[in-house]
């Protein structure tokens, strides 16, 4: 507070909030926004309470005795819908201190502590779930970021240094950059596991993944016994009977059928999502490297869940708020000339938008590919107004306007990709 | 052309040395990482992510709960769990009771052995379906369904795996 106050009186206002933010730093009301997106994303993803009474077969903290011993406590308490009450309300409060900027290296480690913890009970089934990890991870980043600053901060306090602009309060570049970097490690891994699991076979071998499509297409109409995923089609009957398991005999879904039959397409179009996972280490490099990256991860995952009905709402949401990063890209463009679009790009983005998403609202209720297609292209627009329970015609007015913002960031990130090589 | 002084390189080493070091800490906070991820495995917060690593031409499985019919029954709604994490929770035991008996194939469990595994997840998922107050039926059966894939396309298989 009392940075901002002095900054205000030597700079301005409008310099003091926006100042910091630049191609490759977060500024101070940037990094308010992050953390106010990426709170709420933390809570929603806390609304998915798994009351298991038990903890079967242990993970992570739950798989350390000694330390529950020491404790004299066990996750398990956490099953228990009172004491989960109070978890959340310790995280209500430590969440405002985040969005607000104070007492972070206090505030985040409750938030952690109690996501891994509720995570780690869920995970302790026998049956790992991978949903809700990158949020844990950024969680636990973000912490490491604050203590180290913390650290760095109080060193520099005592030793009666100036403060270097690496550590000034109002720079919050660590915490969105190395939540870029943990996310961003998290997709290397599973290219790594797919490497050593397929012994390096995994892009010869990937048009075989069209038969998990049929697999995660059944899972999920046995879960629920929704008939739109076996194409709403009552079990087909073999040209030989089968009492025992006709009733369980489904149509192929569309995609998979498909693929099978073109693996050469399926090798390009799973080896896209192959080489983006491998190479998103590069979305370190600056925002606009963070928002071809998110753009394209975002663009992943709805691909995903559109094929394989496999959706990973977190991911997308802790990818949509820090490498797509709406709010940073608007407080560039308003802070620095060199970084806003000329009228004509916001005229063409306005009017592509529109454009898109009147053919998208056209279409909404079609089955077909473009239809699908229309769809995925707002997928990253729609991230952040869809973490709101907006009125139909708010949310995509708020669609519409991420969509007119991100067209235009992409535009002038090619622009000032020209410009430089010029 | 400026003279390659020391003095007029420092700058630019240093600027050089600030850009670097940024991307430097970043590379290693990265790789240490996806390095600690990988040998730590299944340990939340922590994973190798393994899913779809190995595609390959072997049948898929998955399993489902029917009642004593026969007919399948809503897994979630009932069990407050998905019919994936059914799945997983069987591989887990299997998996187990093969490293503890040093075999690593799932399909060379001694048959007595994999029906009783079979059973207790079976059993443990009925608790479960009672503890949160939507009880599974009386009778309910465990079942895998096998995708087969082949030069004629995609065919399927059904085993009972359990039942109560």
């Amino acid at each position: 507070m009392t940075s901002l106050i002095r900054e205000t009186r030597t700079y301005g206002l409008k310099e003091a909030l926006l100042g910091g933010t630049g191609l490759r730093d977060a500024g101070r009301l940037e990094g308010f926004f992050l953390r106010l997106l990426f709170a709420i994303v933390v809570w929603r993803s806390l609304e998915f309470y798994p009351a298991y009474p038990g903890a079967p077969k242990p993970v992570g903290l739950a798989a350390w005795p000694a330390l529950w011993e020491w404790l004299g406590w066990e996750i398990t308490r956490l099953s228990d819908p009172a004491f989960w009450a109070q978890c959340l309300t310790w995280v209500k409060v430590a969440l405002c201190f985040y969005v607000l900027g104070y007492g972070l290296p206090v505030a985040l480690p409750v938030i952690t502590l109690v996501h891994v913890a509720i995570r780690t009970l869920n995970n302790s089934q026998g049956a790992a779930h991978h949903g809700f990890q990158m949020v844990s991870l950024a969680l636990l980043t973000q912490t490491l970021v604050v203590w180290f600053l913390a650290l760095a901060r109080g060193w520099i306090f005592v030793r009666k240094k100036t403060m270097p602009r690496w550590a000034a309060p109002g720079n919050w570049t660590w915490l969105w950059i190395y939540t870029i970097a943990i996310a961003a490690a998290s997709y290397i891994i599973s290219v790594c596991s797919k490497l050593d699991a397929s012994k390096g076979q995994w892009l010869k071998n990937s048009p075989y993944v069209a038969t998990q499509i049929v697999k995660t297409h059944r899972q999920n109409y046995y879960n629920s016994l929704d008939p739109q995923f076996i194409q709403g089609v009552a079990p087909a009957t073999p040209a030989e009977a089968d009492p025992a398991t006709d009733r369980y005999r489904h149509p192929i879904p569309h995609s998979a059928d498909w693929l099978g039959r073109h693996p050469d397409f399926a090798r390009i179009l799973f080896g896209a999502g192959f080489f983006l996972e491998l190479l998103v280490f590069l979305a370190v490099l600056d925002r606009r490297a963070a928002l071809f990256f998110g753009l394209g991860l975002v663009s992943l995952h709805g691909s995903i869940a559109w094929l394989m009905e496999l959706s990973f709402p977190f991911n997308e949401r802790t990818v949509g708020v820090f490498f797509v990063n709406a709010a940073g890209w608007i407080i560039l463009m308003a802070k620095d000339p060199a970084w806003r679009p000329t009228r004509k790009i916001w005229l063409g983005s306005i009017i592509l938008a529109a454009v898109l998403l009147s053919a998208h609202l056209a279409t909404a209720a079609s089955e077909s590919t473009i239809a699908h297609f229309l769809d995925l292209a707002h997928h990253p627009a729609a991230i952040i107004p869809g973490l709101f329970n907006l009125p139909a015609a708010v949310k995509w007015t708020a669609v519409l306007a991420s969509q007119t913002l991100l067209i235009a960031a992409v535009a002038v990130s090619v622009r000032s990709l020209f410009r430089r090589r010029a | 052309m400026p003279a390659l002084t020391p003095s007029a390189l420092l700058p630019a080493a240093r600027r050089l040395w600030l850009a670097g070091g940024r991307y430097f800490w970043l590379a290693a906070f990265m790789g240490a990482a996806i390095q600690f991820s990988l040998k730590t495995g299944e340990h939340y917060p922590f994973s190798h992510f393994p899913m779809y690593g190995n595609p390959n031409p072997r049948p898929v499985d998955y399993y489902f709960l029917t009642d004593a019919e026969g007919q399948p029954l809503p897994v979630v709604e009932l069990t407050g769990d998905t019919a994936p994490k059914l799945k997983k929770r069987l591989n887990t035991e299997l998996n187990e009771w093969g490293f503890a008996n040093d075999t690593r194939v799932k399909s060379e469990i001694p048959l007595d052995i994999r029906a009783g595994i079979t059973k207790a997840i079976l059993d443990d998922t009925v608790a479960q379906s009672k503890h949160r107050g939507t009880p599974l039926p009386d009778q309910v059966q465990l079942w895998r369904g096998e995708i087969h894939v082949g030069e004629d396309g995609y065919h399927e298989t059904f085993v009972k795996e359990a039942e109560n």
